[in-house]
């Protein structure tokens, strides 16, 4: 069940992604355009690709997390056995679910009270690009969920294990 | 207090959290231990960590590199340089490192530059008889020219974390860049010469001409990107974009070789590499806050002063420091937990802040290829299949190399401040 909620909120997340990437390019260029061939600037562009990177941002956070590709230091845990292993980041995961909902629930509250306030140039509600935070670390906390009930029932299957350190790298590309 | 922070975050980063979250958590044990800092602090810091124009580099950078690659530029830029260099003795090594630095110029990260050089690399160089030890080192160790030849992500993040001029920190790296590159050459060169590695036929001038045509349209790329900046046409993020163009049309209607199809794929892959990035700011904004609020900058800035004021002894010792925070720490999370301790520790005692930020890169990137812990060294271990124990002798000469470069440059500032200040004033 969590599982299968995961796997579609990736994929929403993924779409959402491409969306916002295509997008800031699109508007990006589309600034450089009006200002050398048009001769006049757009004044809302800059803030629209800021606020779709804060977006794509935590979105794409969330689909690395489910791909296992945030990076740690794996060098001392690596020596371990497997066993040991997993334990250890079952216990990690409990960490990080604390962190991330402490973070959702502040900012949902943040989002909230930044509903009234409007942005300089795009005159839209503050929140709306605040609320990439909360839902980010809301993803993040159901892929987190997903990859602990899986640790508790099977052995196998643990993203955030199963990968080395340099496969993380290769695959995260930088 | 201190201890707090010290102790949280080395467990944390020993049990292998991985290094966004390590950050984030640290500064939540260090909020819940204070008490008094409402915990809105977090999501209003990842906030305004990375709402910034000038990271929206970071994506069109990344994208524009994955373009090309897929588009198939790696491969007929080891071509062109294989035609320039291979008939020397130990030819592909040279490639190799020759290539690497072209390669720079289109992205702007080093483990980029392993993976894609390397896959290809490596297996060639096993193929025509070089010990596999040497081929993974010549790579892993070639590929730090990566972020210090323009463009650079990492010159990127700095520039917006320290408030530098990105244009200033690109060009600051274009000597120091080929400095490493050229050392790198001598190294492999002579180690080549030794063990009489092998040569590879020379190529006709019409494969030549061929060559050159494919690879000035990737050459092409680092040239509209820092003309474009210098010219005062574009900021950093618009040339980026039109790189993103750039490359765009390069692939689809010039080369030809990657389908529409596989485009979302292309993009989506860019934006993860983006977020991983992006999310390592958010929670290193967070961390800075924490440290900041407690004094820590100027902990550390009296600290580094009571030893010693002389800026060439306190170049000295940041140096030290760097390359051993460079060993275990990510790069991006390094320059924006660094730069805002180290930088005004820099300019008070009299340094220019762009050559200290070329040294602050230069000296992080070296930590990628330095054992026990080097990423680069990780990856041109897995794409050869040999152990670290093989590399980490033959990384050796090549790693002592590019420390000697650092300190050369270090001492010398025109070498990286003579660019920026002749094209920019």
């Amino acid at each position: 069940m969590v599982s299968k909620i995961s796997h579609l909120l990736n994929r929403c997340a993924e779409v959402g992604c491409l969306t916002l990437l295509i997008a800031m390019c699109l508007v990006t260029f589309a600034q450089v355009f009006f200002r050398f061939v048009i001769v006049h600037s757009l004044p809302w562009s800059e803030e629209f690709s800021r606020y779709s990177l804060v977006w794509a941002s935590f979105l794409g956070a969330s689909i690395a997390l489910k791909r296992g590709l945030h990076i740690g230091v794996e060098a001392f845990i690596g020596k371990l056995p497997e066993g040991k292993r997993r334990s250890i980041y079952l216990i990690t995961l409990v960490l990080l679910l604390l962190f991330l909902f402490t973070v959702m629930v502040k900012g949902f509250q943040l989002a909230q009270f930044n509903m009234k306030q409007s942005s300089p140039a795009m005159r839209i509600p503050m929140g709306f690009p605040y609320l990439a935070i909360p839902v980010g670390a809301l993803l993040m906390m159901i892929h987190l969920f997903d990859q602990f009930f899986l640790g508790l029932k099977h052995r196998k299957g643990l993203v955030g294990i199963e990968k080395t350190e340099e496969m993380k790298r290769v695959e995260a590309g930088f | 207090m201190l201890w707090v922070l010290a102790i949280s975050f080395i467990t944390f980063l020993l049990l292998g959290i991985p290094i966004a979250f390590v950050l984030g958590l640290t500064s939540f044990v260090a909020l819940l231990y204070t008490g008094n800092i409402p915990f809105l602090l977090m999501p209003k810091e990842m906030f305004s960590g990375t709402d910034s124009f000038p990271l929206l580099a970071v994506p069109f950078f990344i994208l524009a590199g994955n373009l090309m690659n897929a588009g198939g530029i790696t491969r007929r830029l080891i071509h062109f340089c294989n035609i320039l260099l291979g008939y020397v003795r130990g030819g592909l090594a040279l490639v190799n490192v020759v290539a690497s630095m072209f390669f720079a110029g289109i992205t702007g990260a080093a483990v980029a530059d392993t993976s894609a050089l390397g896959s290809i690399l490596i297996p060639a160089m096993t193929e025509r008889r070089y010990d596999k030890d040497f081929s993974a080192a010549v790579t892993a160790a070639s590929s730090t020219v990566g972020p210090i030849i323009p463009p650079s992500i990492p010159m990127v993040i700095l520039g917006t974390v320290g408030e530098l001029s990105i244009g200033a920190l690109f060009l600051a790296g274009v000597i120091p860049g080929m400095m490493v590159g050229l050392a790198l050459l001598g190294i492999a060169y002579w180690i080549s010469h030794k063990r009489n590695y092998p040569k590879e036929p020379i190529k006709s001038l019409q494969e030549f001409f061929y060559g050159l045509k494919d690879a000035l349209l990737a050459l092409l790329m680092p040239a509209i990107i820092l003309g474009g900046i210098l010219g005062g046409i574009f900021t950093p993020t618009e040339a980026a974009a039109v790189a993103v163009a750039y490359a765009f049309i390069i692939s689809f209607l010039v080369y030809r070789e990657i389908r529409l199809r596989d485009l979302p794929r292309i993009l989506i892959d860019s934006i993860v590499t983006t977020s991983i990035i992006m999310f390592v700011i958010a929670n290193s904004a967070i961390f800075g806050w924490i440290l900041a609020n407690h004094q820590v900058p100027q902990i550390v800035a009296k600290t580094f002063l009571s030893i010693t004021t002389n800026k060439w002894v306190l170049l000295f010792l940041i140096n030290l420091f760097l390359l051993f925070i460079g060993t275990f720490m990510e790069t991006t999370a390094s320059l924006i937990i660094l730069t805002p301790i180290l930088l005004p520790l820099a300019v008070k005692v009299g340094i220019d802040p762009i050559h200290f930020g070329l040294v602050m890169v230069l000296n992080l990137v070296i930590g990628l290829i330095t054992p026990p812990l080097g990423v680069c060294l990780f990856i041109a271990c897995s794409i050869a299949k040999i152990t670290l124990e093989q590399i980490v002798k033959a990384i050796l000469p090549f790693l002592l190399a590019a420390i000697g470069v650092l300190f050369i440059v270090t001492y010398i500032p025109p070498l990286s401040l003579w660019i920026p200040r002749m094209l920019m004033k």
